[in-house]
């Protein structure tokens, strides 16, 4: 059994303690006594004995040369090595980069997910809103496309068949009036087809035209023709203003009003053949209240004008065209279009379907929530991904400067 | 009458005064302790030189933070610090074994050895101090510093917690178990071992 085993740590601390003459005295007296009754604790201090008397034996060194101190080792330029100089500025400038960074970062973050969650807010009490008070309806534009629109659209295409350019035959003075244009672009072969519809805000009724888009021909939505969600649904009857080809296309629009636009002419463009929806922002649609959604939903008839007076507070009005408005297979897309100048969006959305019998189906369009743009999406991704990069500058600055200061201290 | 060497205060008074001359008195007191605990801990000559001149640069430049009191202590703590620093830089380990030492090719400078040592001996204790080195050389960082400063420096424990910065239990634990390694590696060379030494 070797000594090793029988003694613990602690008993080899208080040996060598003892040889150093470092225990208290009633620490010493209690190993004496031990040290006199227990034999291998005996021989395990005087081995330990041995071994300091031998690193003892070690001699001091000797200097291989002098290392008196020149005035030229003790100049300002070698004192850097030592002094708080180069190294300490540094450990400064690296904590204050880090600092900024990180502060940066972090306001980037932040005005980045404030608005987006402002906005989402918004969205959600817009949707939940009643519908507001009727008045001459301002409607802010989305222009940008959602990528579930995108999506859409890029399906859609597939199935667009080309607008007979001549068969929109209506009146487009009516349309210049009414300030509403929905623009179905003409030039039958293309494949792509761009819907314009354009809103009057200044007007208490309104027209929505229907116009190919060189304008040779065009049909006008009256603003009765435009329901808010409490008023009736009861299908009117559509002016020829599409051909049969045309027919069961459902369009559907969201709008996100807005009083913030004043004046502010909004056109918004369908990608890849979808529907652009504009409107004059001459007035506000609500009073007090901004960004109310509202989906407008062309009937699937549409008569003439009846007098009635649009609703700014709709919250979801429905446009549906016949299957003698539209062609058979043609699908007319929504792009959601951004307004530039108008804070408050509106969302433009479009299902389309057909209807086999062609005669004036109305299609139901649902539509979901207005999603937060894509662009707001994009924009807040990029924010984050800066504020991102710039907390990770400011955290490998941090490190830099910490370990500056400990190789100054040291 | 000889002239009587000016004490440790008086030259250090007159150094934090500028005087340059002065502290290279001090230097020339004390460069073999800052370079017997360099090369003890560096078990390198070079390092151990560049260390030692590192070391009188720094306390001269710091002067003016030495309060009084043991002066051999605030050197060795500047010393030990420095070294310290180098270790961790190059996170060197030694690697000498007893094979490889030998008198001819060894960087331990030969100590001076007494009229009365003959050769053989001074031979065989050569190899001693090789080879007690070589096992100081092999300790942890901090268990061959505390070890080195006790047993080679003759520092006291007290001092030791002073110039390493840890507190009175910690130098108790580090010295023991370096002692207990030292000794468990030296009786691996009993055969140089004097009689009165058998570990």
């Amino acid at each position: 059994m070797s000594a090793e085993r029988n003694l613990n740590p602690t008993e080899y601390e208080l040996l060598s303690a003892y040889i150093d003459g470092e225990l208290t005295d009633a620490e010493r007296q209690s190993l004496e006594e031990r040290l006199s009754s227990d034999a291998l604790l005996q021989q395990e201090l005087n081995s330990l004995r041995a071994t300091v008397s031998l690193i003892n034996l070690l001699p001091e060194m000797q200097a291989p040369h002098n290392f008196t101190l020149t005035p030229e080792m003790v100049t300002p330029k070698n004192v850097m090595r030592f002094r708080p100089g180069r190294a300490q500025r540094s450990a400064y400038l690296s904590l204050v980069a880090s600092v900024m960074l990180m502060f940066f970062g972090v306001m980037f973050m932040l005005s980045e997910i404030s608005p987006e969650s402002q906005a989402g807010d918004r969205t959600t009490a817009g949707a939940q809103a009643p519908p507001a008070e009727p008045s001459t309806g301002d409607i802010a534009l989305l222009t940008t496309p959602t990528l579930d629109v995108v999506e859409q659209q890029a399906e859609s295409v597939e199935d667009l068949e080309t607008v007979e350019e001549d068969s929109f035959a209506g009146d487009t003075e009516t349309a210049n009036d009414s300030g509403i244009f929905l623009t179905v672009p003409g030039g039958g072969d293309e494949a792509e087809s761009n819907i314009f519809l354009t809103v009057p805000a200044d007007a208490d009724s309104f027209n929505a035209n229907i116009l190919a888009e060189d304008g040779s021909s065009d049909t006008t939505l009256e603003s009765d023709d435009f329901e808010s969600e409490e008023a009736s649904e009861a299908p009117v009857e559509v002016p020829q203003v599409f051909n049969s080809d045309m027919a069961d296309e459902t369009l559907l629009f969201d709008a996100e009003l807005s009083d913030e636009s004043d004046d502010a002419m909004t056109q918004a463009e369908g990608a890849m053949g979808g529907v652009g929806f504009s409107a004059p922002m001459s007035q506000t649609s609500t009073e007090g209240e901004d960004d109310d959604v509202f989906r407008m939903m062309i009937p699937d008839t549409i008569s003439a004008s009846n007098g009635s007076t649009p609703t700014d507070g709709v919250q979801m009005m429905r446009s549906e065209v016949t299957e003698e408005a539209l062609g058979e297979d043609n699908i007319a897309d929504l792009a959601m279009a951004e307004a530039e100048d108008a804070p408050a969006v509106t969302e433009t959305r479009s299902d389309t379907t057909s209807d086999d019998t062609g005669e004036s189906a109305v299609e139901k369009t649902q539509s979901p929530p207005s999603p937060p743009s894509q662009s707001d999406e994009v924009t807040s991704l990029g924010g984050l991904q800066v504020g991102i990069v710039l907390l990770i500058g400011g955290v490998l600055f941090l490190i830099l400067s910490i370990g500056l200061f400990r190789r100054n201290r040291s | 009458m000889a002239k009587q060497e000016p004490t440790d205060e008086i030259l250090i008074t007159q150094s934090q005064e500028g005087q340059l001359d002065a502290f290279n008195q001090l230097v020339l007191r004390y460069q073999n302790l800052v370079y017997s605990v360099a090369y003890r801990m560096m078990n390198d000559e070079p390092s151990a030189s560049d260390i030692t001149q590192d070391t009188f640069i720094k306390a001269y430049q710091r002067l003016d933070t030495f309060r009084g009191g043991n002066f051999k202590a605030w050197l060795t703590r500047i010393a030990s610090n420095l070294c310290y620093d180098e270790l961790r830089r190059h996170k060197r380990r030694p690697q000498t074994y007893l094979e490889d030492m030998s008198p001819e090719d060894s960087d331990d400078p030969a100590p001076i050895p007494s009229d009365a040592d003959t050769p053989e001996e001074v031979a065989q204790q050569l190899e001693l101090q090789q080879a007690i080195q070589h096992c100081i050389s092999a300790l942890k960082d901090d268990q061959r510093t505390v070890l080195v400063l006790s047993d080679v420096q003759g520092m006291s424990y007290q001092e030791i917690a002073d110039t390493t910065d840890v507190q009175i239990g910690t130098v108790k634990s580090r010295l023991s178990r370096a002692r207990l390694a030292v000794r468990n590696c030296l009786q691996g060379f009993s055969e140089l071992l004097p009689d009165e030494y058998r570990l």
